[in-house]
């Protein structure tokens, strides 16, 4: 997936020479979010310039930078309700491969002007430009959309997706820097930070750096035992329960 | 102040977790139930995935019994003898309900099941409670005694009859085997312990005095919510222990003050108040199951 969409990259890069990934110099404020027990989630900042050589061909049309953060991909299945004898019920469901768990982008104007929508589509930018693999499906192809529509509308709604128009500022055509957000229920795991310089709607350079957002200290701990040595952490779980449900009976007691 | 959730994967204010966990606590200080029946519902409403408010409910049950049996063991108003035959069903009551749990979970259809089950339990044993203590209420008034529930049901006819000394019994161990086996069956599944059917079964269908029901509920209630807390840390990696112990500290200091007030309530109007609770709680899950939905489609993440 990843390695496709950086053939794709190069592809739409046009004509630009062997020397592109200089053009753009990018980087992070954190490599690494680490989520502790106090974590209400995190802003990150993107930064970077564009090298002087680039402003090239004529040099008339201005720069634009569009900023994607994926995060880790899950498949998920969208289940849509019916009222059945009253109730609301589960009915159709439709199964998407490797949807971002969590997805922002950011440009320094609306992406509409800045490139086609072609583009945009084949490289994935823009919320409106995602599109996910169907994997099973038990409705007709005519209305995949509005389940599709309903992955991005509830992320968006947890702050998990996220589309800032003028997120990029800017400086002079050459210096750049951008805010994203990542909301407390961020998914953890490996995440890709892409750069995109863009030019009279042509990608002119791309940069991708990782991004890493996991537990740490106890709360890894107990997230890993749980998952890898469940029998252990039931047992540490109800036991511990018992502990303060027995210490607490004797504490009241003695009042 | 917020606090991070492990298994959950979210984080909450720490002050609305223990705020849930003491309100939980006082009515089931007040009542002698786990309190299970209203944890789930509170979760699921702070936005804590079903399957984690389930099975971390379960984890809460342990330790709020075990607090509040420890009263009744000191009073000598826990019938073991009986608590065990009720677990004997329960046991493999759990079972079958974690396993209902997890199929409904495949198929997409937990949320529902959840909701019907507690829907149904919640309305049905939130009336017959209103019913029977606002009788109860209006005879006392009228000066009549209150009579007691019948000592000849059914569990007197059937075959493979014991003895149960502190319930004052000579019952057949078939419907106590039952009732655990049921009452299990929704721990698994509901993620509660199911004391508040398992108390009025205790006396309506068994006959056991009230004086031991309580405890007795609370003793064999700790036994099978630990049974499902490990079904579920095992099967389903959904009891958060991090949300669970601050419940529980939330939930110990609620108790205490619940018992206190319990103490100044006479029985009819405690049952009363419970069934009030009860019914509020199912009227309110019947609402959100018939109205609209604000999003008809939900999500579930399949992992990579």
């Amino acid at each position: 997936m990843t390695v496709f969409r950086l053939v794709l990259i190069l592809l739409f890069m046009g004509q630009a020479g062997s020397a592109l990934a200089e053009r753009l110099v990018t980087d992070l404020s954190e490599r690494q979010i680490a989520i502790t027990s106090n974590f209400r989630g995190t802003t990150l900042l993107i930064f970077g310039a564009v090298q002087e050589g680039s402003v090239f061909e004529g040099g008339l049309a201005d720069n634009d930078i569009v900023i994607v953060v994926r995060g880790p991909a899950h498949d998920l299945v969208v289940r849509k309700k019916e009222r059945v004898a009253g109730i609301w019920v589960n009915k159709d469901a439709v199964t998407f491969a490797d949807v971002p768990g969590y997805y922002a982008v950011a440009s320094n104007r609306p992406l509409s002007r800045i490139a086609e929508p072609d583009l945009l589509d084949r490289i994935g930018i823009g919320l409106d430009h995602l599109s996910f693999k169907v994997e099973k499906s038990d409705v007709p192809e005519d209305m995949i959309p509005a389940f599709r529509e309903a992955i991005i509308r509830q992320q968006k709604n947890a702050l998990l997706f996220l589309s800032t128009e003028r997120g990029v500022t800017l400086l002079a055509q050459t210096l750049f820097r951008a805010n994203l957000m990542f909301p407390a229920n961020v998914p953890v795991g490996d995440y890709r930070v892409e750069v995109y310089l863009l030019k009279d709607g042509r990608i002119v350079s791309a940069q991708s750096s990782p991004l890493s957002i996991n537990k740490t200290g106890i709360e890894r701990g107990l997230y890993t035992l749980a998952h890898e040595a469940s029998y252990l952490y039931g047992i540490l779980a109800v036991g511990l329960a018992v502990l303060t449900g027995w210490v607490a009976g004797l504490v009241f007691r003695a009042r | 102040m917020q606090i991070y959730l492990p298994i959950a994967e979210l984080s909450m204010n720490v002050f609305l977790v223990l705020g849930m966990g003491a309100i939980v606590g006082f009515l089931s200080g007040m009542f002698g139930v786990g309190g299970g029946f209203l944890i789930t519902p509170l979760l699921i409403f702070v936005n804590i995935p079903p399957a984690i408010a389930v099975a971390t409910g379960a984890t809460l049950i342990v330790g709020s019994s075990v607090s509040g049996v420890l009263a009744h063991w000191r009073r000598g108003t826990v019938d073991v003898k009986m608590g065990t035959v009720l677990l004997l069903g329960g046991i493999a009551g759990t079972g079958a309900g974690v396993w209902l749990f997890q199929i409904l979970q495949g198929i997409g259809q937990v949320d529902l099941m959840i909701y019907i089950l507690y829907v149904v339990f919640l309305g049905s044993v939130g009336v017959l409670m209103l019913y029977e203590s606002v009788k109860a209420i209006l005879r006392r008034r009228a000066g009549r005694p209150v009579r007691r529930p019948s000592r000849h049901g059914l569990a007197h006819k059937l075959p493979l009859q014991l003895r149960f000394r502190r319930s004052r019994l000579y019952v057949s161990i078939i419907p106590p085997l039952l009732i655990g086996f049921g009452v299990g069956a929704l721990a698994g599944a509901m993620g509660i312990g199911g004391g508040f059917i398992m108390v009025p079964a205790m006396i309506y269908l068994i006959g056991m005095p009230t004086s031991v029901v309580v405890g007795t509920s609370l003793f064999q209630i700790i036994f099978v919510s630990a049974s499902a807390s490990m079904l579920h840390a095992v099967n389903t990696q959904a009891v958060d222990v991090v949300l669970a112990l601050m419940l529980l500290a939330g939930a110990v200091v609620g108790a205490q003050f619940g018992a206190r007030m319990g103490g100044r309530m006479q029985g009819e109007q405690l049952r009363a108040a419970l069934g009030l609770v009860v019914l509020a709680v199912g009227v309110g899950l019947l609402v959100e199951l018939v109205a609209r939905p604000g999003d008809l489609y939900e999500i579930t993440v399949l992992g990579s």
